[in-house]
């Protein structure tokens, strides 16, 4: 279980984070949603250990994050974060040395059907070819906890397609995954848990089913953000589809 | 960190084998002008060579230290850090590598230069009276009655405090530059670089400070040998401290405070 207790992250001039209490059962699908801005990479570097919190908890299963939990979560940024001077086959190299659940096998079966060349350098990569490779890498690996940050922006149709149906696969596994996109529509029937942030609070968070109660995703993402007025829920939110 | 030192290898894979690649042009150029008795041609390579020397030791170390603050600042920096790795396993993966290149790169291109000097006397029938007037130049130097055998001891001291001095340069900076990533979180520029260089002048300070304190001895020409290997010896163990410490804040620095 991926427990958040009481987290705020503060930079110099703002809060990216404000007392963010939340619990992601193993297994569940949850999909983070918010504007630019409301916290949702935050978060995901959190809890990958890229940042730290200025105050509050982050735990793994019980255990804070360090490298043994890093081990256990795979994350995919929005951003290249390749050296130049690697290969496409150089990247799968690295991490298969440092992560044992990266299925090399796996790697190059991706690759083949993204249509990416191993032989291919980061810095002949167009934007579309790096996400499908930062897909790649992250769905090679077998980890506790997968992370997506906007995996289905700048790819092709295609490749969306065969993101879903990974994603679809890896809930079946019972992997637990937490996804932010903007692309609510295209992941509503694969989710379990909805979290909603704004200007870095937890504004709502629960079952799908619970919380959606017949509106679609994209309506109660309007309701929210748009014309909306739902304010930021009380501190410990747990999220329990079953509720 | 034995893995990370080999993916480091690989970041500087190029720049090594462009040094490399220089070093085997010049000593073609000697060798060339060696083989048709062209003075000129070897006084020129051999120049390069000495030149080469330093400038690869100090290219190295100071292109090492950047690339650690490039490497905090920008989306590269991820593939290190998301990695299930002690964040003091990620510093000295970097400290070590850059001092071992730098130090071998030096020692490469100083041995080659001390060869091709030797062989250049040779071609001038210089080298006898010559080592024979650096022999007595250093004897005359030490006005003492040390033993050949001492001077070389105190070579080997010398070396390793040139390697523990370029090791305790490059922790002190790599502590500036995980102070200001601290400090600053995620600003970029002219400002964190700035801070970087003040935080390095006043550890560089502070430190030699301390070890003047706890280290003074007068050091006069004629001492007794043992005494100045003692002083040195101990401010050996003082700089490896230093080291110590400034890789091991650095390192926890990293773990519980910067921001990727």
């Amino acid at each position: 279980m991926l427990k958040l207790q009481n987290v705020t992250k503060r930079y110099l001039r703002r809060t990216a984070l404000d007392d963010v209490s939340l619990e992601i059962e193993t297994g569940k699908v949850c999909l983070l949603l918010g504007p630019n801005g409301s916290g949702k990479t935050t978060m995901m570097k959190l809890i990958t250990g890229l940042a730290r919190p200025t105050s509050g908890d982050i735990t793994l299963d019980g255990e804070g994050i360090g490298p043994a939990t890093k081990a256990r979560v795979a994350y995919m940024p929005t951003e290249n974060y390749f050296y130049n001077y690697m290969t496409v086959k150089d990247i799968g190299k690295y991490y298969a040395d440092f992560f044992r659940d990266f299925d090399s096998a796996r790697y190059r079966r991706m690759l083949t059907d993204m249509e990416l060349d191993e032989a291919d350098h980061i810095r002949q990569l167009s934007s579309g070819m790096a996400a499908k490779l930062r897909l790649s890498l992250a769905l090679s690996r077998d980890a506790a906890l997968m992370m997506f940050d906007e995996p289905l922006n700048g790819v092709d149709i295609l490749t969306r397609t065969q993101t879903i149906d990974a994603i679809r696969a890896g809930r079946q596994s019972g992997r637990t995954m937490l996804i932010s996109t903007h692309l609510v529509d295209e992941l509503e029937d694969v989710v379990d848990t909805l979290v909603f942030l704004k200007q870095g609070k937890l504004v709502m968070a629960g079952g799908k089913q619970e919380i959606c109660a017949g509106r679609t995703l994209k309506d109660l993402y309007l309701d929210i953000y748009g014309h909306g007025s739902v304010g930021v829920q009380p501190d410990d939110q747990e999220v329990n589809p079953d509720a | 960190m034995l893995k990370l030192m080999k993916y480091e290898f690989r970041k500087w894979r190029t720049t090594l084998l462009a040094l490399l690649a220089g070093l085997v042009a010049l000593e073609v150029g000697f060798i060339v002008g060696l083989k048709l008795d062209k003075p000129t041609l070897m006084t020129v390579c051999l120049s390069l060579i000495a030149v080469l020397t330093f400038a690869a030791f100090a290219y190295l170390t100071i292109a090492g230290i950047a690339g650690y603050s490039q490497e905090l600042r920008e989306k590269s920096g991820y593939l290190v850090f998301m990695a299930p790795v002690q964040p003091i396993s990620i510093v000295l993966s970097k400290l070590v590598f850059i001092a071992l290149v730098s130090l071998a790169s030096a020692a490469l291109f100083g041995a080659a230069g001390y060869l091709d000097f030797r062989a250049l006397l040779g071609k001038l029938h210089l080298d006898t009276q010559t080592m024979n007037n650096m022999n007595a130049l250093l004897r005359f130097g030490l006005k003492t009655d040390a033993t050949v055998q001492q001077i070389l001891q105190m070579a080997g001291f010398v070396a390793v405090s040139v390697v523990l001095e370029v090791l305790l340069t490059m922790c002190t900076a790599y502590l500036a530059i995980t102070l200001s990533a601290t400090l600053l979180q995620n600003k970029k520029g002219f400002l964190r670089g700035l801070i970087s260089i003040v935080l390095f002048v006043v550890l560089s300070w502070g430190s030699s400070w301390l070890s003047q304190k706890l280290l003074y001895t007068r050091i006069e020409f004629g001492a007794e040998i043992d005494e100045f290997r003692r002083t040195l010896g101990l401010s050996l163990l003082l700089n490896f401290g230093f080291c110590a410490v400034f890789a091991g804040i650095s390192a926890w620095l990293l773990d519980k405070k910067v921001d990727m």
